[in-house]
């Protein structure tokens, strides 16, 4: 069963993603002020929640780590974060791409792309501590990061918007003018997305636990036998 | 209660027989504020404009090698060590460090507090209820999130680079709503001009903190 998941998890992202590109560039219209690059969206909103589902694993996988301190818990921490910040630059590159066209401007200190911003430089921070802190005393200063860091970003946000005071939003509920023909690609999308980030994380905690297990076998020879 | 008063005593006596940390911050920056009005071109207005946000990023950098220093006392000899086999809770080993590191960035401020007003041409006189609230405010969230990562970055190699990575980010919002009231304080505000940030930076502080003292103990933990 659980080997069945395993193959066919992978089968489905990869075909999720060819019909998404397929829906994205085939089926849907071309925007008519925006053109071609309005298409940069699918994929931008796609991989802003793919970062966003990965840092909410870094959430859970840190506070379930704190409490039964399980290596694969915090393997997966790991591999969630560095995937979360692997979709966070794309969202920090592909978001600049569209707005040069449509705003005219690389970048401007939106509540939300600032927040993205300090997001990056967070979980970059939470790769950091990983780095320089090998060990348990890394693991248990990730997990505390890693909760530290989530519960951070709304109150950046807030704080960001109370700041800037009257700002105008750039997308406001019912206002996204979106042709109804331009649902079903960024629906398909964001599945590919999903679909990829859970594969990627799930990949990437396999390594980790291999790594754990040679790592033990190096220091204890017998001890892993029985597993 | 009484184990975190008793290291931040300690931390204060070291400080009154060496004055190794707030003598040095205040030089450090004064030299920071120089430095930035040295930047401006001379006769613009955007010096003045900019004050409140140069003082706050001086009180930033200050405050991080205020930690620094505060926590490298402790790792000589194993000190930290020996503060954590102490017979009392973990915990009073980080609110002892808050309340020392808090007491000298406030001592810190407030001698910076009257230089700055002569170089950046405000009188110190003016808002200076609104501007110490601020002061306050924002140097608690501060310190509850940086004593918590300098327990962290005790045990990392490149420290005095890891902790402003991490500390920065993190104190983003304290930043802004520190400069929220030293902008008005030095419009001459009080503190109903301030509006809806003393709430917000005071539940900021109450949110920083319970959080870094619930998280403290795993930090410290063999």
């Amino acid at each position: 069963m659980k080997k069945t998941f395993d193959i066919l998890w992978p089968i489905t992202a990869v075909v999720t993603i060819i019909a998404a590109l397929g829906a994205v560039f085939l089926y849907a219209p071309v925007e008519r002020t925006m053109g071609l690059v309005q298409k940069i969206f699918y994929f931008h909103l796609g991989s802003a929640m793919a970062a966003f589902l990965a840092f909410t694993v870094v959430l859970v996988a840190s506070v379930v780590f704190l409490a039964n301190r399980s290596p694969r818990w915090d393997n997966l921490a790991v591999a969630a974060a560095e995937t979360g910040v692997l979709f966070c630059t794309l969202v920090l590159i592909t978001g600049p791409l569209w707005a040069r066209p449509v705003w005219g401007k690389w970048w401007v200190w939106d509540p939300r792309l600032t927040t993205t911003l300090i997001l990056w430089f967070l979980y970059v921070g939470y790769l950091v501590i990983r780095g320089s802190l090998p060990g348990s005393k890394g693991a248990l200063a990730g997990a505390v990061f890693g909760i530290l860091a989530y519960v951070d970003v709304p109150i950046v946000y807030f704080s960001i918007r109370w700041w800037r005071g009257i700002h105008p939003v750039v997308i406001r509920k019912g206002e996204v003018g979106l042709d109804p023909r331009m649902i079903p690609p960024l629906l398909i999308s964001l599945a590919a997305f999903v679909l990829l980030v859970g594969v990627l994380i799930k990949e990437r905690s396999a390594i980790g636990d291999l790594e754990f297990r040679i790592q033990r076998l190096e220091v204890f020879p017998r001890e892993d036998s029985h597993e | 209660m009484r184990a975190a008063l008793a290291i931040a005593k300690k931390d204060l006596l070291l400080e009154m027989r060496g004055r190794e940390v707030v003598v040095i911050l205040f030089v450090f920056a004064f030299l920071v504020l120089t430095l930035f009005s040295l930047s401006a071109s001379p006769g613009s207005g955007a010096l003045s404009e900019m004050a409140p946000g140069i003082l706050w990023i001086t009180f930033l950098f200050a405050g991080v090698l205020g930690l620094g220093r505060n926590f490298d006392r402790e790792r000589e000899n194993e000190c930290f060590q020996g503060l954590l086999l102490a017979p009392c809770d973990p915990i009073q080993v980080y609110w002892g460090k808050c309340l020392s590191t808090l007491i000298f960035i406030l001592v810190f401020q407030a001698l910076l507090w009257p230089l700055f007003s002569l170089l950046y041409g405000f009188s110190p006189l003016r808002g200076v209820v609104t501007a110490w609230t601020g002061f306050f405010l924002g140097d608690v969230g501060f310190v509850a999130l940086g004593v918590l990562l300098s327990a962290i970055a005790i045990h990392v190699r490149s420290r005095e680079v890891v902790l402003p990575l991490l500390l920065f980010p993190l104190c983003l919002p304290v930043l802004l709503g520190g400069v929220h009231f030293t902008t008005v304080a030095l419009a001459g505000g009080s503190l109903s001009d301030v509006g809806g940030w003393v709430g917000r930076l005071a539940a900021f502080d109450i949110i920083f903190f319970a959080l870094a003292s619930i998280l403290f103990p795993f930090v410290v933990e063999e």
